[in-house]
């Protein structure tokens, strides 16, 4: 199976705070790997430098064999990024801003119609795309982002906490379509979530990391009989604690 | 540069609907301009009205020939309608011109006449009357000294063709003739210099329109960078699959439209203010100097202008993008923006009304210093058919523009653009005031 990420030996340093500190793990193609940990852990550092947002200070990360520092152009063609805390622009409406994304990604104006009809769908937010989306409540303006990242079919979609702000009915819903999209056109995921019972639904593998480094990483199954566990959020708390 | 068009479209499509923007940088300019241009018009035409149709009563107490001859004259004024009192005082003859809603009140004593013939001045007394103070009542009253002037032209033009009966009036009353006329390097204008001066002065006005244009240009281009960080949709924006020169492209074009359409409107409420507060002035037509008129031809001086305005524009822009990515929010890059206009704007404010040659050495070099100083000098030098001193400021702030803008491009193609933040180590104000 091809490696989709290959995230190797990882530091990243903010002045003198030491965010990843050795970070390493493997994401094979058409898998959902996800990325759990306590706050301030590096989950959405280690996000964003994959997203070729951020540079790493020191290690090495490819995204489809391509690296993110030197090749920063070509892996932002093969992926599709949902910060945690993102907005969208508050003067268009939500069908303008997903046309707008769309013709970045997308050559024909063919293509385009799909993905807002496919986004469309996605979001479930109807006639309301038509109205601005500073007008939006935070779930609405998630599901619209979530549309956003998945609409143009990336080969690597990494999100960051993709159902935060979501309602119990529109989380499960995201969840489906994630779990769909990836087995419908292969799509590899990476995301962060504080949500377990999400990363035991959604992810074929999890890394648990701390202090910028993985502890331990496997399927839930495998991690829950590591640990001893009934639970991710039990492997959770015992990976963490015995740090 | 693929995906410039889209971004350039949402740039001009986010900025155009933010209401603050709309109304601040192109409805506000256009609408006050026009509503001053508006109230000036009315109240100077409110202004002329009075002067052209004033209430005047006269009380004759000489009724000999001089007297008889103002008031001959009073009554042909067509801007004048006259009342002419008779067979009462003065004090009731005000009484009665306050009544009669009248303006002004000429009161010509008993003995005018004599005292002129006998070579002593005579007296017009002249009230004004006023009810609220204002500007049209005072226009009345000067209609009314202007017929009393021509009075006494034709009184002085009376006693010198007595004294004088040779002469020519005119000639005595005023025997100098003044003729000003201009030396325009090397070319004669048959004009005086403030003529010319106005003229050269006018254009020289252009380079601080554009120094607004400018400024508004700066403001734009760092309200789209905080906007970005404010809504949280930077991050997005840089991982879409597009180069991070297009990005910095989409928002220095996107800035430049709002302030050229912003520039428009500023630009339509000032000629229609102009037109109406300069509506009743007359003025003789003014004669341009070949040279100069060759130079405001040439299409080298056009391309000089053209190159400067761009390079200025480009330089601004790149700036303003990238002291607003050290910006938390819009506030905080509006006031980054705002010490930043500082040095945009004093040059030209400086050298509307100077030339810089004319400024002491060290005002002198703190200007040349400041890249866009060579804005004003590039273009007035153009102007002036001087290129080789517009070419040296132009190469000038080529090399303060190329600066900016890899230093904009460098900003943009890391991650400072996201880490950036505005720190000030050397001050510890907060602890200083938490100190008991």
């Amino acid at each position: 199976m091809e490696t989709a990420i290959v995230c190797e030996d990882l530091v990243k340093c903010f002045g003198d705070v030491r965010a990843l500190d050795g970070l390493s793990f493997e994401v094979r193609s058409g898998e959902i790997f996800g990325l759990i940990g306590p706050n301030g852990a590096g989950k959405t550092t280690t996000l964003r430098i994959v997203a070729t947002i951020l540079e790493p200070t020191s290690g090495r990360v490819e995204v489809f064999g391509h690296d993110v520092v030197s090749e920063a152009e070509e892996v932002r063609k093969m992926i599709s990024y949902l910060p945690e805390d993102a907005g969208a622009y508050r003067n268009m409406t939500g069908l303008e801003y997903l046309k707008l994304m769309a013709r970045l990604y997308l050559p024909t104006p063919a293509e385009v119609y799909r993905a807002v009809e496919e986004a469309s769908k996605i979001s479930g937010l109807g006639e309301r795309l038509r109205d601005r989306t500073k007008t939006y409540s935070k779930g609405m303006l998630r599901r619209l982002l979530v549309a956003r990242a998945l609409m143009t079919r990336p080969r690597l979609a990494i999100l960051d906490e993709p159902t935060s702000g979501l309602d119990v009915v529109h989380a499960c819903a995201v969840r489906s379509i994630i779990k769909d999209y990836v087995r419908e056109y292969g799509t590899t995921v990476l995301l962060s979530s504080h949500n377990m019972l999400e990363v035991e639904y959604l992810c074929d593998r999890v890394a648990v990391i701390h202090r910028g480094r993985v502890l331990c990483e496997g399927t839930p199954q495998e991690l829950k009989e590591a640990y001893g566990a009934e639970n991710l959020e039990e492997v959770f708390i015992k990976a963490t604690g015995d740090v | 540069m693929r995906g410039l068009a889209v971004l350039v479209e949402k740039e001009v499509k986010e900025l155009l609907r933010d209401p603050k923007i709309l109304l601040g940088t192109i409805l506000m300019p256009l609408v006050l301009m026009m509503a001053m241009g508006g109230m000036v018009r009315v109240s100077t035409t409110a202004v002329m009205q009075a002067a052209s149709n004033v209430n005047v009563a006269v009380l004759d107490l000489d009724n000999q020939a001089m007297s008889r001859t103002l008031v001959e004259l009073l009554e042909s004024s067509p801007n004048i309608n006259l009342t002419i009192l008779t067979g009462c005082t003065v004090e009731e003859a005000l009484q009665e011109a306050e009544g009669m809603g009248v303006r002004a009140l000429i009161v010509v004593p008993e003995g005018f006449t004599r005292n002129i013939t006998s070579g002593v001045r005579g007296t017009v007394y002249m009230y004004s009357i006023m009810e609220r103070g204002t500007m049209a009542e005072a226009m009345g009253f000067s209609t009314v000294e202007g017929v009393v002037s021509a009075f006494e032209e034709a009184v002085k033009a009376q006693i010198i063709a007595s004294g004088l009966p040779d002469a020519n009036p005119e000639v005595v009353l005023n025997p100098v003739e003044e003729h000003p006329m201009t030396l325009f390097r090397g070319e004669l204008i048959d004009q005086p210099p403030e003529q010319l001066a106005q003229l050269i002065m006018s254009q020289s006005m252009m380079p601080l329109v554009l120094m607004i244009v400018v400024g508004t240009a700066m403001s734009m281009a760092a309200t789209s960078m905080a906007v970005e960080k404010e809504a949280k949709t930077l991050e997005t924006l840089l991982t879409l699959p597009v180069s991070r020169m297009t990005i910095l492209l989409s928002k220095l074009v996107g800035s430049t439209v709002i302030a050229i359409i912003g520039s428009v409107s500023f630009m339509v409420g000032m000629a229609y203010y102009t037109a109406s507060v300069s509506a009743p002035a007359t003025g003789g037509e003014i004669q341009i100097p070949t040279q100069l008129l060759e130079s405001l031809q040439s299409p080298i001086t056009l391309g000089l202008i053209g190159a400067t305005i761009f390079i200025t524009m480009v330089s601004a822009l790149a700036l303003a993008l990238y002291v607003a990515v050290y910006a938390e929010d819009v506030r905080g890059a509006q006031s980054i923006v705002g010490v930043l206009g500082l040095p945009v704007m004093l040059p030209a404010i400086v050298l509307v009304f100077a030339d810089i040659s004319m400024l002491p050495m060290s005002i002198r070099v703190l200007l040349y210093a400041i890249p866009y100083t060579h804005t004003i000098v590039a273009t007035r030098a153009a102007l002036l058919g001087q290129y080789g001193a517009a070419g040296v400021s132009l190469a000038y702030l080529s090399a303060f523009t190329v600066i900016v803008f890899y230093l904009a491009a460098r900003m943009f193609s890391g991650e400072r653009a996201i880490t950036a933040r505005m720190r000030f180590r050397g001050l510890r104000l907060g602890r200083f005031l938490r100190r008991p």
